[in-house]
């Protein structure tokens, strides 16, 4: 019964405690035949040619400069690829994957936007485990596992637990009709907060036409799997092994809003993400570690662990 | 079992609808070592040329010579007997091309020159 099974936690942002979900804006592209994995494979960062069922990897596309045009998410439920992206990158995402199919490639691609749906459910552990069958179930890293007409993962970062859910769009009032009253829908600027707090990137953060290192995510690129867009890029900057920026989390005295800053000492600020006295910033290298623009002084902190959403 | 699965569950599919009229350009050098490679099997044979996703700069060039297909999907030229296939998914790619070959031992063979590319990479497979 949905009732004992409703997926029902704490959301700990800054040591508050609130009880929510936040619902994606995600793209939803599905890859289907038997050549779809070769198809897929030959445009994104990373290697999926082994990829097992209900298995998930995450990958970039890059534009042949090599920077970031989308993140993917991919998941195999049997002989189907499923490619959770940013909705904001979709149409160029699709166009690139529906242009490069060989004519003799065995491999269709189906639009689930609107029709599919990504919920995340974020708590602490001891709750999860308490409340859902799922905090019960033993799913390995990057796997997904199949909970009733769901799939479902979990992610650990540090004492929090988050739960994604795939499900069709036409079922999510009904999971959420079973949620006890006092639990909220998480709005857009909760879910930015619990991004900045727990290092996850999104389309906000790519869009400032990066490369896979300025966002600390070289573990998503694999130079060893072969020619993709933007690999002779990815490879010049890992032999030269300079980067002009990279991106950290900030903390202010002061609201700052997002913009180019110079600071008193001369280092090139880009604020991407601002939550006000928080957010994501790119920093050219530099020795102090509070940095000062006129009379706002930003602390710096390097993320321990870098994720996509 | 699908995409979540469920009787009556379907996603809709996304196809390329963008075909245009492909009109190449084959160079005598090009043709010449096309009959060369065919050996006489010009009127069962042809050569495809095709793009697909990949490569340092988006797409990758592809030729094959393969028995003509039975496809209503192809636009056809010819050129001196050697029939030229491309698909009609790889027309916009592939509008305009001229094709050529280098008989030279260091970067040798076919060479395509693709107006629509506004870059290649240096071994000239891909472009974007």
């Amino acid at each position: 019964m949905l009732q004992e099974n409703a997926v029902v936690v704490n959301l700990l942002v800054d040591n508050m405690v609130k009880k929510g979900y936040y619902i994606h804006q995600c793209s939803f592209t599905v890859a289907e035949g038997s050549d779809s994995i070769e198809h897929i494979n030959r445009l994104i960062t990373s290697n999926i040619k082994q990829i097992n069922h209900l298995q998930s990897i995450e990958s970039l596309i890059c534009n042949a400069n090599g920077r970031i045009t989308d993140s993917l998410e991919i998941l195999r439920i049997d002989n189907q690829i499923l490619l959770l992206g940013n909705l904001e990158a979709s149409k160029e995402t699709r166009k690139l994957i529906v242009s490069g199919i060989h004519w003799n490639e065995d491999v269709r691609i189906m639009n689930g936007d609107g029709i599919l749906t990504k919920v995340s459910f974020i708590g602490t552990k001891k709750d999860l485990v308490d409340i859902i069958p799922v905090g019960k179930m033993i799913i390995e890293d990057n796997k997904w596992a199949i909970w009733g007409e769901y799939y479902v993962k979990i992610l650990d970062i540090e004492d929090i637990s988050k739960i994604d859910i795939i499900l069709k769009s036409s079922e999510i009032e009904k999971i959420l009709e079973d949620i006890p009253s006092g639990y909220e829908k998480l709005e857009e600027k909760d879910w930015r907060e619990f991004r900045v707090f727990n290092g996850i990137l999104s389309f906000e953060e790519y869009k400032h036409n990066l490369l896979p290192s300025e966002l600390g995510l070289d573990m998503l690129v694999d130079l060893k799997k072969g020619c993709y867009p933007g690999q002779e890029i990815h490879a010049r900057m890992e032999s030269r092994g300079k980067l002009k920026k990279k991106i950290s989390r900030f903390k202010s005295n002061k609201d700052i809003e997002l913009g180019k800053y110079r600071s008193k000492n001369g280092e090139r600020i880009n604020v991407t993400t601002s939550l006000g006295k928080t957010g994501f910033f790119l920093i050219n290298d530099f020795e102090d570690e509070i940095l000062i623009i006129d009379d706002i002084e930003l602390r710096h902190e390097e993320l321990n662990s870098i994720k996509i959403c | 079992m699908g995409i979540l699965g469920g009787e009556g569950f379907s996603l809709p599919v996304i196809t390329q609808t963008e075909v245009v009229n492909v009109k190449i350009t084959v160079t005598d050098n090009a043709i010449n070592q096309m009959k060369k490679t065919m050996e006489g099997d010009e009127e069962t044979h042809c050569l495809v040329i095709s793009a697909q996703s990949g490569g340092c700069s988006g797409y990758l060039y592809d030729m094959k010579i393969i028995e003509k297909p039975d496809s209503q999907n192809f636009q056809i030229q010819e050129f001196e007997g050697v029939e030229v296939f491309i698909h009609n998914g790889d027309s916009s790619l592939l509008n305009g091309i001229e094709l050529d070959f280098k008989d030279t031992l260091m970067g040798g063979g076919f060479n395509i020159t693709n107006p629509n590319a506004s870059r290649e990479c240096g071994c000239g497979q891909s472009f974007g």
